[in-house]
C-alpha cells in the first residue's frame, strides 16, 4: 500500500530525513519510534503533504501511484488520513459540519452519492461511541475549548467516519492520561481492518501496550535504522534509543 | 473639475486621511432626473419599502410613517465634510416618524441605481423620529441595476427617545465603479437602545460614517460590521461614540476581509464626557488580509474625561492560519474551500449577530457569493 524509498525531505534549510526506507502493507500496522528529533512527525506530515516541507529525493507511492505529487486534499480524498499531534483549534467552524463536508468531499471524489443530513448523524452517532467523546462537543467550534485527551478523541473519531485506508497517526499517545490511552488505543485497535494499514508514530512504548503493532521499525537521524517484531518495543522501553544508534553507526 | 471640488473634503483633512474622494472633482456627474427601475429587478423587500431610484424617493409602499419635508442645512462645525456637503446640497429631507409605543416593523430604505449612462451625483438626506418606548427595524440598502458610477451622499438623522429600540441593517451591494458616503447619526434619551448591522461588499470608494450619541442614562449601542473588499475596492468605516452621561454602554465589532488589490479602513472613536462614570465601551476590529497585495489600515481612538469608566479595545491584522489551511486539506476540503470555510467562520461570527432572519440569510447569501468554491460551506450553516 505504502512503498517509501531513499526519502529525503528538508524543512526549513535543513535536512530531516536523510534517506528513509519503508514498506507497509494493507491489514499491517507498524510503528515508528525512535528519539526526538529524529524525523518521527516529519514522516508524518510529508506523508499527508504539509507545505513547506522539500523532498529533495526518494519516492514515495501509494498503491503504486506518486504520493508526493498530490495535494494534502487529493491524498485524504485517496484514502490517506493523518491523526495530528497537535490537532488545530478552528474557532467558527463547526465540528459537525466540518466532518460533513470532508466526507462528501471524498464521497464526491469516489464517485459515491453523498450523506443526506440523517444518515451522516446516523453515522456520526455510532462512530462517536467507539471513542466515548461527548456528543454535545460535535456541535462546538473543531477542537476549541477541548481538553488534550478530547482532542486525541476526536482525531481517531474523524478517522472513524472517514475511514482511511492509510492512516498515520503522530504521537497520539502524547498527552494522555492512562483512561484516555486506553480509550484512544480501542478505537484504534477497532479500526484495524485487512484493508486498511496503520502508521504509528510514538515516542514511548505504552500505546503499544494496548496496540500490537506488526512492525517496528527505529528512526534515527533521518533514517529508519532497524525494524523488527514488536517485542523490540520493549527492548527499546528498558534500554533506550542509544544502543541501536550504536548498532548501526558501527554497521 | 466639476461643483462637486468645493465640499469634497480637501487634502489634509485629517477624517479622511486613507481615504480621498479627489477623484470625484474630475468626473461629470448629472442631477438626478426622475429615474425608472424595473420592479422585477429589485430583490424582494425586508419589509415595508421605501424606494429611492438615483437618490430620490420614488416609492413609499405602505409606510404611513414616511413624509417629506424642507433639508437639514444647519450643522455643527465639527461635523464632517462629506455631512456638510449632504447638507448643502440635499433638495428635500424624508422624514419617517414612528409614533411613541408602537412597533412598525421593519422598514426598508432601497436606494437602487438605475441603469443609465451619466453618472448620477446624489444627496438623500433622511431624518428619523423613534417615540418613546417605539421599536423599528430600519434596512438601508443599496443596490445597482447598471454598471453606473454614481456617487451618493447619504444622510441619516436618528432621534430616538426614552426606552425605544432601533435595529440598523446596512446592506451595501453599491456598482463596482460606485462611490458612496453615508453619515448616520443617532441621538440615544434615556434607556433607549441602537443596534446596527452594516455589510459591505460593493462600491469603488466606500466611507461609512456612523456616530452614535449617548445621551440619556443607561442607553447603549451595538455596532457590527463587516467589510469585503476585493480588487479596486477601497472601504472605510468611520465610527463615533459619544458616552455624554452616567451608565450608557457600547460594543462594536468590526471585521474586514480584505482580497487582492482591496483596502479596508477603520476608525474608531469612543468618546467619554466628564461625568459619564459608569460607561461601558468595548471595541473590537478584526482584520484578514488574503493576499500581499491587500491593506487594513485600523485605528481606535479613546477620549476619555470620565474617572469610572471600563473601555477595552482591540485590533489584530493577520493572514489565514496556515495550519488551519493544512488540518482541512489533510480531511479532503480543497483548497479554495478551507479558504472559504476560514473566511467565513471569520464573518460568520458578526453576521450571526443580525437579528432579522430573511435579512440575515440575505446577507449571508451575497457573502457567499464572493467566496470561491463557496458550495460546501452550505454543510457549515
Amino acid at each position: 500500500m505504502l512503498k517509501i524509498e531513499n526519502l529525503k525531505v528538508r524543512v526549513a534549510g535543513q535536512e530531516i530525513l536523510k534517506g528513509l526506507d519503508l514498506e507497509v502493507n494493507a491489514g499491517e500496522v507498524h510503528a515508528i519510534m525512535g528519539p526526538n528529533g529524529s524525523g518521527k512527525s516529519t514522516l508524518a506530515h510529508v506523508l499527508a503533504g504539509r507545505p513547506g516541507y522539500e523532498v529533495t529525493g526518494g519516492s514515495a507511492l501509494y498503491e503504486g501511484r506518486d504520493l508526493l505529487a498530490m495535494a494534502p486534499e487529493e491524498r485524504a480524498r485517496e484514502g490517506v488520513f493523518l491523526a495530528f499531534q497537535y490537532p488545530v483549534e478552528i474557532p467558527g467552524v463547526n465540528n459537525v459540519y466540518f466532518l460533513k463536508a470532508a466526507i462528501n468531499a471524498v464521497r464526491r471524489h469516489r464517485g459515491e452519492q453523498e450523506l443526506d443530513a440523517m444518515d451522516f448523524l446516523a453515522l456520526v452517532k455510532e462512530r462517536i461511541k467507539l471513542v466515548e467523546l461527548d456528543e454535545s462537543l460535535l456541535n462546538r467550534s473543531i477542537n476549541e475549548g477541548f481538553s488534550g485527551g478530547e482532542k486525541k478523541r476526536n482525531e481517531i473519531f474523524q478517522m472513524a467516519v472517514l475511514e482511511p485506508k492509510l492512516a498515520l497517526l503522530d504521537e497520539t499517545d502524547s498527552g494522555l492520561d492512562i483512561d484516555a490511552l486506553r480509550v484512544v488505543a480501542a478505537g484504534i485497535n477497532a479500526l484495524r481492518s485487512p484493508d486498511r494499514a496503520m502508521v504509528l508514530v510514538t515516542h514511548y512504548q505504552r500505546l503499544l501496550d494496548y496496540v500490537k503493532p506488526d512492525v517496528v521499525h527505529v528512526l534515527s537521524a533521518g533514517r529508519i535504522v532497524k525494524s523488527g517484531p514488536p517485542e523490540l518495543a520493549k527492548e527499546l522501553e528498558t534500554r533506550g534509543y542509544d544502543w541501536v544508534v550504536q548498532e548501526a553507526r558501527s554497521a | 473639475m466639476n461643483a462637486l471640488v468645493d465640499w469634497l473634503p480637501r487634502p489634509g483633512d485629517e477624517a479622511y486621511k486613507y481615504t480621498s474622494f479627489a477623484a470625484l472633482a474630475r468626473r461629470k456627474y448629472a442631477a438626478p432626473a426622475p429615474g425608472t427601475v424595473d420592479a422585477a429587478q429589485l430583490p424582494a423587500p425586508f419589509g415595508a419599502r421605501l424606494l429611492f431610484v438615483d437618490g430620490r424617493l420614488q416609492d413609499r409602499d405602505g409606510a404611513p410613517e414616511c413624509g417629506s419635508g424642507a433639508p437639514h442645512r444647519d450643522l455643527p462645525e465639527s461635523a464632517t465634510a462629506l455631512r456638510k456637503m449632504n447638507a448643502a446640497l440635499a433638495t428635500e429631507s424624508i422624514t419617517l416618524d414612528i409614533p411613541p409605543d408602537t412597533d412598525a416593523g421593519v422598514i426598508e430604505l432601497l436606494f437602487a441605481s438605475s441603469d443609465h449612462a451619466t453618472p448620477v451625483a446624489s444627496y438623500p438626506q433622511v431624518t428619523v423620529t423613534v417615540g418613546a418606548n417605539a421599536k423599528v427595524t430600519l434596512v438601508e440598502r443599496h443596490v445597482a441595476l447598471g454598471e453606473a458610477q454614481d456617487f451618493t451622499n447619504l444622510a441619516i438623522d436618528m432621534q430616538v427617545a426614552r426606552g425605544a429600540c432601533v435595529t440598523h441593517i446596512a446592506l451595501q451591494q453599491g456598482a463596482t465603479g460606485a462611490a458612496l458616503a453615508t453619515g448616520l447619526h443617532a441621538t440615544l434619551a434615556v434607556d433607549a437602545q441602537f443596534d446596527s448591522h452594516a455589510v459591505h461588499l460593493g462600491g469603488a470608494l466606500v466611507r461609512a460614517d456612523l456616530t452614535v450619541t449617548l445621551a440619556g442614562r443607561g442607553a447603549r449601542c451595538a455596532l457590527y460590521g463587516v467589510h469585503l473588499p476585493g480588487m479596486r475596492q477601497h472601504i472605510d468605516t468611520h465610527t463615533r461614540i459619544e458616552h455624554m452621561v452616567r451608565d450608557t454602554t457600547s460594543v462594536e465589532e468590526y471585521r474586514a476581509v480584505v482580497d487582492r488589490g482591496g483596502r479596508s479602513v477603520f476608525n474608531g472613536k469612543v468618546f467619554v464626557a466628564k461625568g459619564a462614570d459608569g460607561t461601558d465601551a468595548q471595541q473590537f476590529n478584526a482584520n484578514l488580509l488574503l493576499s500581499e497585495q491587500a491593506e487594513a489600515d485600523t485605528k481606535p481612538e479613546l477620549e476619555i474625561y470620565a474617572d469610572d469608566v471600563k473601555c477595552a479595545h482591540g485590533a489584530t491584522v493577520g493572514k489565514l492560519d496556515e495550519a488551519a489551511m493544512f488540518y482541512l486539506r489533510t480531511r479532503g476540503i480543497g483548497v479554495e474551500a478551507a479558504r472559504s470555510v476560514l473566511i467565513w467562520a471569520f464573518v460568520e461570527t458578526v453576521l450571526t449577530k443580525i437579528p432579522l432572519a430573511d435579512a440575515r440569510r440575505s446577507i449571508e447569501d451575497a457573502v457567499l457569493a464572493r467566496l470561491p468554491d463557496a458550495g460546501l460551506i452550505g454543510e457549515f450553516r
